[in-house]
């Protein structure tokens, strides 16, 4: 076999290709799992060469793919690898698209991970709960890979979920604390409300269009010059409602407050998430229904309001915060927001480039954060400065008095009230109402159950049953 | 082999080994008795269920005495719609004997359970009206007899017996109903369910029936206004009861055998406001779930709000949504089980599952929260469950034709997603809030516990990713509830979804 047949895969070779650049991580994920349930005690040299044994794998096939794809004429290679279930009118299509958006994500994915899974092994060294880390590196790799490599909404949606789920389990990694437990409750609040957009945009693709994969739903091209045939009103809700999930997922105004909390995870997850990839999926998925934002100029210039707004407040924000972490939290959210005001833009290109480049940045910068006093403290010694140097006003007190500027920097610290706002009159009410109508319906409970029937004693109040404290 | 009964063996065989058990000499060899006979029945259940697959749907029914030429008579039979059932609470029955506190599993219960499980594969396997209305009520017996004698909880026994036992009342009045207006129209079998003899009660009589099987159907489903027994059963009952009424889905079965085939003229025009008040009702029990302040009363709520969602599915009448709730019907049967073991395991360990009290169990019970977890996840479809398949087949049968009823639907799994996540959280993860609760012998979960929690768990997994089988198994029965019953409404998308 000469190098041009091993570049040129068979339609079976390419599928076979395909599935396993999700599947490999997600071996780790049963195996890691399968090994902690029976008890089997394993070496931490162990795990981190199994995962990245497995997440190098499914690089190096994204990396062949690639190759593929660059030698290969079409602009984007749509692999069909069967149906996952289907009944007589309706069959889920494991479907994949492979050209320069998803290959340039799958590779972003691929090395990055790499990266980070080889800096977590020093980071987490003689942590507890090292295994169950790796565990979910390997199934965050696993669903962004299915994330960027889907060629259906539904698809992308199983994808974007384990993502969400991998996500959470890391906010939460050092569980024996309050805060990373509230923090991944909120994330994960967020994302399932968020979820709904982009669980309900593939369904009414899937009804408009008779599919919900790209390479059916829109025309045949290469992207971004691929187009859509819907109507605009069509392509405005389902813009709109892929909105709603990326205001979800990547931290955008209203709903980013989950960010800076999200920190709690370890600093490796962190990079990895909410610098590299898990914060830039909404990116990719706005990119991706680019024919359906140049269809609707209704959903671009909402698109590009709610990235601009995220962006003033996140940058006001960031200025207000007094630790590394935080600040580049929203440093993240203001670089989304300016990513998604060039989608409004329909400047897909910049974009993508913008999204690589931030991507890299971030993850550096992320896991530089630890160290961010030494770093500081080297940087003086090597000036030769005495002491830090506050930052003040500075340029800002030609625009604004001190006044302002001091009431402009109290509302930025907390961060323009949009949480508060947010907890008063949807959260608090809510739960307020669920209480009220538990205590009605525990009242109701205890009426009925007076009534004279045959098996209810009279009048013992409703008491919570207490059982034995035994060991079973 | 077709010279032995098996139905009727299979509705026997529990009874009998109720009957062995209870005369065991003590609480240990009567548990022993039990879990045999349940791994037979269950072995038994799977054959049946492999044996009508293989089969491609030929008829496998046993016919018995009568009590009179057209009269009711002992008609057993299986088809797509039972069979993956049988299988099922056999498992049931098997898992919870394996897996409940030993606290719960004296000689009243396991008795109570194997006669319970007898009666629910009778309404299953019954094709005859009056036979299958007999099993139903009789299905109320072990639990009313298990709640009298041990618990003494006020609220319990009294929400049961005024719900269960008065559900119980409209189908005992429905069934002469249906005979005698089959009858009237000249119906050579009046009590039949299934085969030539099975015709359609007359259009003017359905009405009255239709109102008589919903009542039953709505106590049995606890849905809004008469839900209050299933949270009080879910938070204070035995493992036992719990699992075995909810995972069974009696009520859902009686739409599915007795009220879409039997009346479809009001089928089609009235159950669509019986799918509204469903999905009313998962509303309303999610939304009550949001503030409980245990883990058992927000499970209990949690699974309330999911039994009235397979009712949705049942609405619009399309091979997508119905295929979706009957997943998820088989989804809840699974994982709702687990759950239930596993909250009861918990409150046999520390005395109580409230959040005030618990958290940070992850720590000691690490097995506990990972089997947890994974049933949550499962529940409320996360992809690679069973729970995704269910969904995603229920949003796209329901979004076409009904979409106000698929976003509620989704609103529904929004809410008890954030009310499962933050049971888990609160329960096992955190500081713990009271460390008094753990002692120093109390130990994570035993092998047979374990063996049960990630065994559910993994044939929820693998359902997930191999769900063709269970698709195809009911790919008739199916056909037959859409086309047969409805013939104006085929299917709902108008674009046929492209391969």
């Amino acid at each position: 076999m000469n190098v041009a047949e091993f570049l040129q895969p068979s339609e079976g070779e390419l599928r076979t290709a395909l599935v396993l650049v999700p599947v490999l991580p997600s071996l780790a994920v049963f195996a890691l799992g399968a090994a902690f349930l029976a008890g089997i005690p394993l070496k931490e040299r162990t795990i981190v060469r199994a995962v990245s044994t497995l997440l190098s794998l499914s690089f190096a096939i994204v990396c062949m793919l690639g190759l593929h794809w660059l030698r290969s004429p079409l602009g984007a290679i749509d692999v069909r690898a069967g149906s996952w279930f289907s009944i007589d009118h309706y069959h889920f299509e494991v479907a994949f698209l492979l050209d320069r958006l998803s290959l340039t994500m799958a590779f972003a994915t691929g090395s990055i991970a790499l990266l980070i899974a080889r800096f977590s092994e020093r980071y987490l060294h003689r942590e507890a709960g090292f295994g169950r880390y790796f565990l979910l590196l390997a199934l965050f790799v696993a669903g962004m890979q299915l994330l960027v490599l889907a060629g259906s909404y539904d698809l992308l949606f199983a994808g974007w979920e384990l993502v969400g789920l991998s996500s959470m389990l890391l906010i939460s990694f050092y569980h024996l604390r309050p805060g990373p437990m509230r923090a991944a409750l909120r994330a994960m609040t967020v994302y399932r409300l968020a979820d709904v957009g982009l669980l309900v945009a593939g369904v009414i693709l899937h009804q408009s269009t008779g599919s919900s994969e790209f390479a059916d739903a829109f025309d045949p091209g290469r992207w971004p010059h691929v187009a859509t045939h819907l109507q605009p009103g069509t392509a405005t809700t389902i813009g709109l409602l892929l909105l709603l999930s990326v205001l979800g997922k990547s931290a955008q105004f209203p709903l980013g407050g989950w960010l800076p909390r999200a920190m709690e995870g370890p600093t490796p997850s962190s990079a990895l998430f909410y610098g590299a990839l898990s914060v830039h999926a909404g990116v990719y998925l706005l990119l991706r229904s680019a024919p359906l934002l140049e269809r609707s100029p209704t959903a671009s210039l909402v698109v590009g309001l709610v990235g601009l707004l995220t962006a003033v407040h996140a940058t006001l924000a960031a200025r207000t915060h007094a630790d590394a972490k935080s600040m580049l939290a929203y440093a993240t959210a203001t670089q989304v927001g300016l990513m998604l005001v060039a989608i409004g833009l329909h400047w897909w290109n910049w974009v993508l480039l913008h999204l690589v480049a931030h991507a890299f940045l971030r993850t550096l910068q992320l896991l530089r954060a630890p160290s961010a006093l030494r770093d500081a403290q080297e940087l003086r010694a090597a000036l030769q400065q005495q002491e830090a140097t506050v930052p003040g006003f500075g340029r800002w007190s030609h625009f604004a008095g001190a006044e302002t500027l001091a009431k402009l920097h109290h509302l930025a610290l907390r961060r323009f009230l949009v949480d508060e706002a947010i907890e008063r009159y949807f959260v608090s009410p809510l739960m307020t109402a669920s209480r009220i109508a538990d205590r009605a319906e525990q009242r109701w409970v205890t009426l009925l159950s007076h009534l004279p029937l045959a098996f209810a004693e009279s009048t013992k109040e409703q008491a919570p049953r207490t059982a034995e404290k035994r060991a079973p | 082999m077709s010279a032995l009964p098996l139905l009727s063996i299979s509705v026997f065989l529990p009874a009998v080994g109720a009957l062995w058990s209870w005369r065991a000499s003590d609480d240990h060899s009567a548990h022993r008795i039990a879990r045999n006979v349940a791994l037979a029945e269950f072995l038994l259940a799977t054959a049946l269920g492999v044996k009508f697959f293989q089969a491609e749907q030929s008829s496998l029914e046993e016919f018995g005495v009568a009590l009179s030429a057209h009269g009711p008579r002992w008609h057993l039979g299986i088809d797509g719609l039972s069979a993956p059932f049988l299988p099922l609470v056999a498992l049931i029955a098997l898992v919870v004997l394996h897996a409940a506190p030993r606290a719960e599993l004296h000689r009243r219960s396991v008795v109570a359970l194997l006669l319970g499980t007898s009666c629910t594969v009778g309404v299953y396997t019954s094709l005859d009206l009056a036979l299958l209305a007999g099993f139903w009520v009789a299905s109320l017996a072990p639990g009313a007899m298990l709640l009298r004698g041990s618990h003494r909880d006020s609220p319990l026994a009294g929400t049961y017996t005024v719900f269960l036992i008065m559900g119980a009342v409209p189908i005992v009045l429905a069934v002469p109903l249906i005979a005698w207006a089959r009858a009237q129209a000249g119906a050579p079998m009046p009590f039949e369910l299934s085969g030539v003899g099975s015709l359609p009660v007359p259009a003017a009589r359905q009405g009255l029936v239709f109102v008589l099987l919903a009542l039953a159907l709505v106590l049995r489903k606890a849905v809004v206004p008469f839900h209050s027994w299933m949270p009080v059963l879910v938070e204070r009952g035995p493992a036992g009861l719990i699992t075995l009424i909810v995972g069974t889905h009696l009520g859902a079965f009686l739409v599915a055998r007795v009220l879409i085939p039997l009346l479809p003229q009001a089928s089609q025009n009235d159950l669509p406001l019986l799918a509204g008040v469903g999905l009313f009702s998962a509303l309303y029990n999610s939304f009550l779930s949001l503030a409980q302040p245990s883990l058992r009363r927000s499970l209990a709520f949690v699974m309330t709000s999911q039994l009235a969602l397979v009712l949705v599915g049942f609405a619009s009448l399309n091979a997508d949504s119905v295929h979706g709730a009957m997943l998820q019907m088989l989804l809840l049967g699974l994982a709702s089980t687990g759950l239930v073991l596993l909250s009861a395991g918990v409150e046999a360990r520390l005395g109580t599952t409230e959040f005030s009290r618990t958290g940070g169990l992850a720590g000691p019970f690490p097995k506990m929260a990972g089997a947890f977890l994974l049933l949550a996840l499962a529940s409320i479809g996360t992809p690679g469950t069973l729970g995704y398949v269910a969904e995603d087949l229920l949003l796209h049968g329901l979004l076409g034709s009904h979409s106000i009823l698929a976003s509620l639907l989704l609103l529904v799994s929004v809410l008890n997603g954030v009310t499962l996540f933050r049971a888990f959280l609160l329960t096992f993860f955190g500081p713990s809030r009271d460390p008094s609760l753990v002692g120093p012998g109390v130990r994570d979960l035993l092998p047979r516990e374990t063996l049960v929690s990630f065994g559910l768990a993994a044939l929820v997994v693998a359902g997930g990713i191999l769900p063709q089988p269970l698709l195809s198994v009911r790919r008739s029965a199916v056909e037959r509830l859409v086309h047969g019953s409805t013939p104006a409404m085929v299917t709902g998308p108008s674009i046929e979804a492209r391969h």
